[in-house]
């Protein structure tokens, strides 16, 4: 009961950024098909990489700023604001307001997801896509949606570290590109994945130690 | 244990590893520009003029005129350089504006660089094999289907168009033969088309096909019957074979097959010659053949010299110690011959050249500065080194589907920025080591916990003391107590047991 209230409190601050984001996305993506379609008429191409290719970059680029935003409005915000101590100081263990927070974190993720899913339902039938959308592509386009869920773990981290920011405050930021740029390199889909997954399980263990050892004003 | 123990516990190996990796990353970074930076400092030393002939020879590309003249060349485009082989400069300028007499001969090359097809430009599967068909008769896409080793041909607006195999096309998929598996494993295909004609080049294990989908036929260009095709060259070659690209070179495909028979098929006219190579080639490395055919003779262009090849030397992975000859005068050659219509060959003429020494001391690379600069590199790295140098087989054949990953990259990080002085390394490390103990000696929290961060020290050098003072440093204070020094975020000096001393107390008024 207490994780739901929390987790109503959280969605209400951050659907805004999911809804927006997801939304723009969605337009960008029917833009694409839109300009595929037409210009499979006219027999000509006008992705060099593919439209698919064209709609990812798209992709990369908003869960990562949705997980920077979802990051500094769930955790920034409540220290610039001063109001940890208000909301530590309820009838609720850390963990669970922690846990709230994450998971809404991941559930503000679904909005894009679910453009992905009906944006690949759209197109995998249609032969005029220079590259033919197979189902790998929307793996791929998944796990771009689970490195922004690593980016919002990464810049969390940072926020809740104690430390200067001259000394450890940014590491788990070079950590996130670090595993980025390792995931990207990766021959195979499944090796992306398991290596966004490890880098998702070792920012949450930190994550989880700051936030339920360090003090909060 | 409680939960928050737990993960207190741990998060801490995490939080070293991570530091350590990105420090290392960053200190190799510093070591490469200060190498880059000392090497820009450094002014360059001009080697002899005797040595500067000797590395100009080697290095340049040997090549024939038509009538057997040994050249050597240098270049594309606008710089091209001719020298004699002696290495008098003969001529200088645009490759278009070769003079006559110095028109070398032009050789076949790998299928990537014909300029009728063009390359995916990345690597796919098989399954992301495709055409796509849009012109006013038809649109259409062609898709390879993997597990039938067919393509399938599907109507934009919806429907199937129907099936393309080796035996042709036929709207039933059960009429239709399979092609055979695709040359290269499912995830590594190199996939050349030509958009234009509709044209796809498609490689199984024996046999090469030219698939015309406009045509709705699969030409088979190559079959190496019993034999696997290891690699395919092209000289003035394109599907239609009609208009050859140069009208100076009969138009030839050369195929190697894994046992080793060079075979060559030519059109006007149309002729196929297996070249009898000689045996002992194939004792030698490097053995690379290129042949051309011009409308008279057909010359094969052989490059070798004579180091012997190992006894273990496994063809598929030649970016092995090929060359690694240090120690020992190399003789290399450039022979050019003539090959008849039964597949002789007669010698024409032969260029042989030693290759010059390593000169250390004047041609000096990032890597020599490196030998400085990696003082600061772990010392576990040396370590790291030797165990890559000596491993039976090279990363690349440890891990053969690493083709960019994490294996071969940190392998490639240990083996660059390894410290090539090792007991410099060992001696700044040791510094570092005293450096630790002395700044953790009054924040110690037990002595096993201080002795394991200083050989983490030791094994990682300045990586290792930055890791340390990142996650140990504390400010000190004299305990009110002992008068020693102590951690302050200890609740107990560790010299007396005393508490933290408490803040003095102040009056507080309560309205």
């Amino acid at each position: 009961m207490k994780f739901g209230a929390l987790v109503y409190k959280e969605i209400r601050e951050c659907l805004p950024f999911a809804i927006g984001i997801a939304t723009v996305l969605a337009a960008i993506g029917l833009t694409i098909a839109q300009m595929a379609n037409l210009a499979a008429e006219h027999g000509r191409f006008i992705f060099s990489k593919g439209e698919i290719e064209a709609l990812g970059v798209w992709l990369v680029v908003f869960s990562v700023v949705l997980g920077m935003i979802l990051a500094l409005r769930q955790y920034h915000t409540e220290f610039s604001a001063r109001v940890w101590g208000f909301l530590l100081h309820r009838s609720v263990n850390r963990g669970t307001i922690l846990l709230a927070k994450l998971f809404t974190g991941l559930l503000c993720f679904v909005p894009m997801a679910i453009i992905l899913g009906l944006f690949y339902l759209y197109i995998h039938d249609k032969p005029f896509f220079q590259t033919p959308p197979t189902i790998r592509i929307f793996w791929k386009g998944l796990l771009f949606l689970v490195f922004g869920y690593v980016s919002y773990l990464a810049i969390a981290m940072a926020v809740l570290s104690k430390a200067k920011w001259y000394t450890t405050k940014m590491l788990s930021v070079a950590f996130g590109i670090w595993m980025f740029m390792t995931a990207a390199l990766q021959w195979h889909l499944y090796w992306s994945w398991i290596t966004i997954i490890v880098a998702a399980a070792i920012l949450l263990v930190q994550i989880t130690d700051v936030f339920l050892n360090r003090e909060f004003e | 244990m409680k939960t928050r123990d737990f993960f207190k516990y741990a998060a801490r190996p995490f939080n070293i590893f991570i530091l350590l990796c990105v420090l290392t990353f960053i200190i190799s970074f510093w070591e490469m520009i200060s190498a880059v930076i000392l090497k820009s400092l450094t002014p360059p030393v001009s080697l002899p003029e005797s040595e500067t002939m000797r590395w100009n020879i080697h290095c340049s590309r040997k090549e024939f005129t038509p009538d057997g003249k040994a050249l050597l060349a240098a270049g594309a485009g606008n710089g091209n350089v001719i020298w004699d082989t002696n290495c008098v400069k003969l001529w200088e300028g645009r490759k278009n504006d070769l003079p006559i007499e110095y028109k070398y001969l032009e050789w076949t090359e790998a299928l990537e660089h014909n300029p009728d097809f063009k390359h995916s430009g990345f690597i796919l599967q098989a399954s992301e094999a495709f055409i796509i068909m849009r012109n006013k008769e038809a649109k259409e896409t062609w898709k390879y289907l993997p597990d039938s080793e067919i393509f399938a041909g599907y109507k934009f607006e919806g429907g199937i168009i129907g099936y393309l195999g080796i035996n042709g096309f036929s709207q039933t998929q059960t009429d239709i033969k399979p092609f055979g598996k695709p040359k290269g494993d499912s995830n590594t295909i190199d996939i050349l088309k030509n958009q234009e004609k509709y044209i796809l080049l498609w490689q199984t294990e024996k046999q090469f096909f030219a698939i015309d989908f406009k045509n709705r036929k699969a030409e088979i260009i190559i079959d190496g019957g019993e034999n696997n095709i290891s690699d395919i060259e092209t000289k003035n070659w394109n599907y239609d074979g009609q208009e050859p690209i140069d009208a100076n070179y009969r138009t030839i495909v050369k195929y190697s097959t894994e046992n080793g028979i060079i075979n060559l098929l030519l059109n006007q006219p149309n002729e196929k010659i297996t070249v009898k190579t000689p045996q002992q080639w194939n004792n030698y490395l490097p053995n690379k053949v290129k042949v051309t055919a011009t409308k008279d003779v057909i010359f094969l262009y052989h490059w070798t010299t004579d180091t012997l090849k190992p006894a273990d030397y496994d063809t598929s992975h030649k970016v092995r110690h090929e060359f690694n000859t240090t120690g020992r005068p190399v003789s290399c050659s450039a022979e050019l011959y003539k090959v008849d219509s039964a597949g002789n060959l007669s010698p024409v003429n032969e260029f042989r050249w030693a290759k010059p020494e390593y000169v250390a001391p004047v041609y000096k690379d990032e890597k020599y500065y490196l030998g400085y600069t990696s003082v600061v590199s772990p010392p576990i790295f040396y370590g790291g080194n030797k165990i890559i140098e000596n491993l039976p087989k090279s990363i690349e054949e440890i891990f053969p589907n690493d083709k960019e990953g994490l294996v071969r990259g940190y392998a490639d990080l240990i083996t660059t920025f390894y410290p090539r002085n090792l007991t410099a390394s060992i001696a700044l490390s040791v510094v570092m080591m005293l450096l630790t103990l002395w700044h953790g000696w009054s924040r110690k929290n037990n002595r096993l916990s201080l002795a394991l961060w200083v050989i983490l020290v030791g094994l990682f050098n300045v990586a290792g003391l930055l890791t340390y003072l990142a996650l140990n440093h504390t400010t000190l204070i004299k305990c009110p107590a002992c008068g020693k020094n102590r951690n302050l975020e200890m609740p107990a000096c560790i010299h007396c047991q005393a508490e933290l001393p408490l803040p003095p107390a102040s009056m507080v008024r309560i309205k």
